[in-house]
């Protein structure tokens, strides 16, 4: 009955987005003892990208050990993804940054292409 | 919004759902400058009006999204991109967004609530009625009796009048002639006058004398003698048979 | 008994008739959601380089180039840093025997509002790295120029092959 028509946007020849969520996570305890967890969760209209590496740095950008199920994420077109983060209760309080960073394959084509990182913060 | 100004019909049924709007500002950093882009309302009043002040900042592009409630593009009038203070707008671009409502007029579609199915049109076709054809109505009326009436009339009057004529000739000639009848002497005057005319007396008289008239032509040279060559005509007369006979063959 | 065992079955259907609701009740179906602060990194422009010269690969697009644009959503002012890198080596090529010199510059170059206009005079410089703080909620586009030269200074022509460099753009929490 209606016919929704949206005019693209001229200055845009494509529309690939990245997003994590939410911007300050806070750490929980978790049913183990010695470990707080957080949930994140991850939306990607990247048509180009469908794995994310997750990881947990300080607040001088080191690496900080922690778990989840995958900590490369496969996430499809257009999908989203709940995950979970296990972190020792003796690191928690040390990291700073939990970020997502898009995968991009060798095999592309010769475009630059963009790598995309967004980073939640732990308050 | 006019078809010329959109670039697309705008027929109705036509609702816009937002604006996107893109324009660069050139200007010096310390200088006031604001920039409003605006649509008026045919009923007064602007649909949308968006202002954004450029005072004391760099120029530079920008790029803004207004959302709308569907409102139908009847309302839209004149837009424009107004400006004041010192600076310009460079490659500006407005963009509407639109959809198309194609039941508005339920009549666009049959699949539309509200649909009534339009009568058909019924062709006007014209009955030739030759009874209410002028031509054929001058050609049937009666003649005017007054036409033909008066002719007779005038024909009667005239033969009446030719035999009242004759009547009168008749009459006077009567008149005349019993004079005439009654006069005998007069007739007989009129026969004596009438054999003058005609003596034929001398005819009676006339004799033509008779005799014998001798031939008076002679033929010279003697008797008349059979020629010669008359057996040539009987050769003829072969060749006359053969003609004949060629005809039957 | 047939006539007591269908008259029974009547009353009971009749029964049923009148106790069943003649409608269902109306039900409120709750669509939920939240809205939270986020920052969403988007390509609006993929890159391409253009190979003006043996020696060089650049994104301008006087030499065929094609400046890679990144656009950076946000929804809550002065909750993210963008971090914009122009690339700094290849992510893949052909091998290369010799030194790859590469220069670069990020801009902003459209916003959705004015009062992002001094993003770029507020911005500062780590390396390959501009770090733009966003105190604005909106929207805002950032065009990567990046240029490579091999040969150290020499002029050495690239092998040929497909090249490709990554400009990594970070939406940092503050």
């Amino acid at each position: 009955m209606y016919r929704s028509v949206i005019l693209s946007l001229l200055l845009c020849t494509s529309v690939a987005a990245h997003e994590m969520t939410p911007t300050y996570p806070k750490w929980k305890t978790s049913y183990i003892d010695g470990i707080h967890k957080t949930t994140m969760e991850m939306f990607n209209t990247r048509a180009d990208v469908k794995y994310y590496e997750i990881g947990i740095f300080d607040e001088e950008w080191k690496p900080i050990p922690f778990v989840t199920d995958y900590k490369i994420l496969k996430l499809d077109y257009l999908s989203n993804v709940k995950f979970d983060v296990y972190i020792s209760s003796k690191n928690k309080n040390k990291a700073e940054y939990i970020c997502s960073l898009s995968k991009l394959r060798g095999n592309n084509t010769n475009k630059t292409m963009v790598s995309s990182k967004i980073c939640s913060r732990f308050k | 919004m006019t078809t010329p100004i959109l670039g697309i019909p705008t027929e109705e049924g036509m609702d816009i759902s937002g604006v996107i709007y893109n324009y660069k500002v050139v200007k010096d950093v310390e200088d006031d400058f604001i920039v409003t882009v605006q649509n008026k309302d045919v009923d007064g009043g602007y649909i949308f009006q968006d202002t954004e002040d450029w005072s004391g900042k760099h120029g530079m592009r920008i790029q803004k999204s207004i959302p709308l409630t569907y409102t139908p593009i009847e309302q839209f009038g004149d837009g424009s991109i107004q400006t004041t203070g010192t600076g310009s707008v460079e490659d500006a671009t407005v963009l509407y967004m639109y959809r198309w409502d194609g039941c508005r007029n339920p009549q666009n579609d049959e699949n539309c609530p509200g649909y009534v199915e339009p009568m058909p049109v019924i062709p006007k076709i014209e009955i030739y009625d030759a009874l209410e054809d002028e031509n054929v109505i001058d050609a049937t009326e009666e003649t005017d009796s007054d036409l033909y009436e008066k002719k007779e009339e005038e024909r009667e009057e005239t033969d009446e009048d030719e035999e009242d004529e004759d009547r009168l000739e008749l009459a006077m000639a009567a008149s005349e002639n019993a004079l005439t009848i009654a006069n005998t002497a007069t007739q007989a005057s009129l026969l004596k006058t009438m054999n003058a005319a005609t003596n034929v007396t001398s005819y009676y008289v006339a004799n033509v004398p008779g005799g014998v008239y001798n031939e008076s032509i002679s033929l010279n040279g003697g008797k008349i003698v059979d020629n010669k060559k008359a057996l040539k005509s009987l050769g003829q007369d072969k060749l006359m048979n053969e003609m004949i006979e060629e005809q039957y063959k | 008994m047939n006539k007591l065992i269908t008259l029974g079955l009547v009353i009971g259907l009749t029964g049923c008739a009148l106790l069943m609701p003649k409608e269902v009740a109306a039900e409120n179906i709750d669509i939920t959601g939240t809205v939270q602060s986020r920052c969403t990194v988007n390509t609006d422009t993929p890159g391409v380089y253009g190979n003006p010269n043996a020696h060089t690969l650049t994104t301008l697009p006087a030499s065929a180039g094609q400046l890679p644009i990144v656009r950076v959503d946000t929804t809550l002012a002065n909750a993210y840093n963008a971090i914009i890198s122009y690339p700094t080596s290849f992510a893949s090529s052909p091998s290369l025997g010799d030194t790859v010199a590469w220069t670069g510059a990020v801009a902003v170059v459209q916003t959705s509002s004015s009062d992002m206009s001094g993003y770029q005079a507020g911005s500062t410089t780590t390396g390959a790295a501009r770090t733009y703080p966003l105190s604005i909620a909106g929207t805002t586009w950032f065009s990567v120029a990046s240029q490579a030269s091999y040969g150290g200074g020499q002029n050495k022509a690239f092998p040929g092959g497909s090249y490709t460099a990554h400009v990594v753009a970070e939406c940092i929490a503050q």
